[in-house]
């Protein structure tokens, strides 16, 4: 009973916050932004890529709901957007993949609605591609690696939820010359792929990554949540931890 | 109203589950609908998302593209398997066997692939990072878990030497909890955003 009303009160004191930071940095006093500079380099690569009309894959995960970690494959969903440049249909093109349907279809929509809202509509089929290399892990790693042989990508980077034969993937792109970047939201990948992608998200990195693309008031007031909550979170469990040291609890 | 209905779904839709969470007694019926049409629709956009990979694949064979026969064994499969899948049943001791026959030696192929990548990587782990103090923390660290995991040392129990080999062994899920807790909070406030609309993929 204890532990549901605790529950209920990070639950709301995070939904409060993130409602009045929102609402405070509307007039554009916002949170400042940290840099990365492995998301940098990931920028780098992908303005350069446009530049010099390379190839580009955004490669969504494996699955669009994995419940161990719920909620990865609705946030790389909402980055999505932010990669959409106008000017990727002069590059060489950008493909969005996924080993999942429904991600795919998701992807999709949000694709079509971002060119809508002013871009030219050629720009949406020219420039940007969705693609499924097959529903499960195997059947991606299939379609994926002779790809990557015969069209080698300037960039390429795997978002979203992923079993350890990424790895397989992300190291073939990276010895054919492409930039990897890497914001998997499991432990699985993130653990697998530490050793061999420089550029990669650990932990909470990766739900801050929408913030650093796209700085708007929405994204600042959320990292501000999270960063109160770690902070409440880390005093709550030395606290928890002392009282346990003297036999209180 | 084409853009407040899609909202107003999503918020009541949202704040039902997560209420779900908390008193699961009294909303477990709705819980059970919602759970049920969302598991629909995500059946209705696999399905979709295979329809893409087919006609992709179709596409390749009629321009005749490089790779093309390939995709006709794709194809080929595809429908042998559905058919068989369809006339037999799942349940179907013929079609099971059929099935792990050919997944279970392309698994196995593939993780050794994948422990020879590994392995690869691994050795290659500090040209790729450098000597940084991060990199020595986790090289130390595999190691030591490597080896106190392996079951080779051992201590006399309640000494401590016993405490020490446990905290060490413990120590990478110590790790492994804190990541997992920031990853909670980015959830959450990922959940939170979508909650209270501040962010709508759906209608961007």
């Amino acid at each position: 009973m204890i532990l549901m009303w605790v529950g209920i009160a990070i639950v709301g004191l995070a939904a409060i916050l993130l409602i009045v930071f929102t609402v405070l940095f509307r007039d554009h006093k916002g949170y400042p932004i940290r840099q990365m500079p492995k998301v940098s380099r990931w920028m780098r690569a992908h303005t350069a890529a446009i530049e010099r009309q390379g190839y580009q894959n955004i490669f969504l995960g494996q699955h669009l709901f994995c419940p161990a970690f719920p909620g990865v494959g609705y946030h790389v969903l909402s980055i999505l957007p932010t990669l959409l440049d106008p000017e990727i249909a002069w590059g060489g093109g950008l493909r969005v993949s996924a080993g999942d349907g429904s991600l795919l279809v998701l992807a999709q929509e949000i694709i079509q609605g971002r060119y809508q809202d002013g871009y030219h509509p050629n720009l949406n089929d020219s420039g940007v591609q969705v693609h499924l290399y097959g529903p499960t892990p195997i059947s991606v790693t299939a379609g994926l690696l002779p790809e990557l042989h015969e069209k080698p990508y300037h960039s390429v980077a795997f978002l979203g939820v992923y079993g350890p034969e990424v790895l397989t993937l992300a190291t073939a792109a990276r010895r054919l010359g492409g930039h990897v970047f890497v914001a998997a939201g499991n432990l699985i990948s993130q653990a697998t792929l530490f050793a061999s992608i420089q550029d990669q998200l650990i932990g909470e990195e990766i739900f801050m990554l929408p913030g650093i693309l796209n700085p708007k008031a929405k994204f600042q007031s959320a990292m501000l949540t999270e960063d109160i909550l770690r902070i409440i979170l880390i005093v709550a469990l030395i606290v928890l931890a002392l009282l346990k040291l003297v036999n209180l609890l | 109203m084409k853009k407040i209905l899609p909202i107003i779904i999503a918020f009541l839709t949202g704040i039902t589950i997560l209420a779900g969470y908390f008193f699961q007694d009294t909303l477990s019926p709705v819980l059970r609908v919602i759970l049920d049409w969302f598991v629909l629709i995500l059946g209705v956009a696999s399905l979709i998302g295979i329809g893409i990979l087919l006609r992709l694949h179709l596409t390749k064979i009629m321009s005749n593209q490089k790779g093309a026969f390939y995709s006709f064994v794709l194809i080929l499969f595809f429908l042998l398997t559905l058919i068989a899948g369809f006339v037999l049943t799942l349940e179907n001791d013929f079609f099971q066997g059929l099935i792990l026959t050919v997944a279970i030696p392309v698994e196995a192929s593939f993780l050794s692939i994948m422990a020879a990548t590994m392995l690869y990587t691994s050795l290659r782990f500090v040209r790729t990072r450098g000597w940084t103090p991060m990199s020595i923390g986790f090289l130390i660290s595999a190691v030591a878990s490597l080896i106190f995991n392996l079951g080779y040392i051992q201590a006399q129990p309640d000494t401590i030497g016993a405490a020490l080999l446990l905290f060490f062994r413990r120590l990478p899920k110590v790790g492994a909890r804190g990541i997992l807790l920031g990853m909670a909070i980015g959830g959450l406030v990922v959940g939170l955003r979508l909650l209270t609309t501040i962010e709508r993929p759906y209608g961007e």
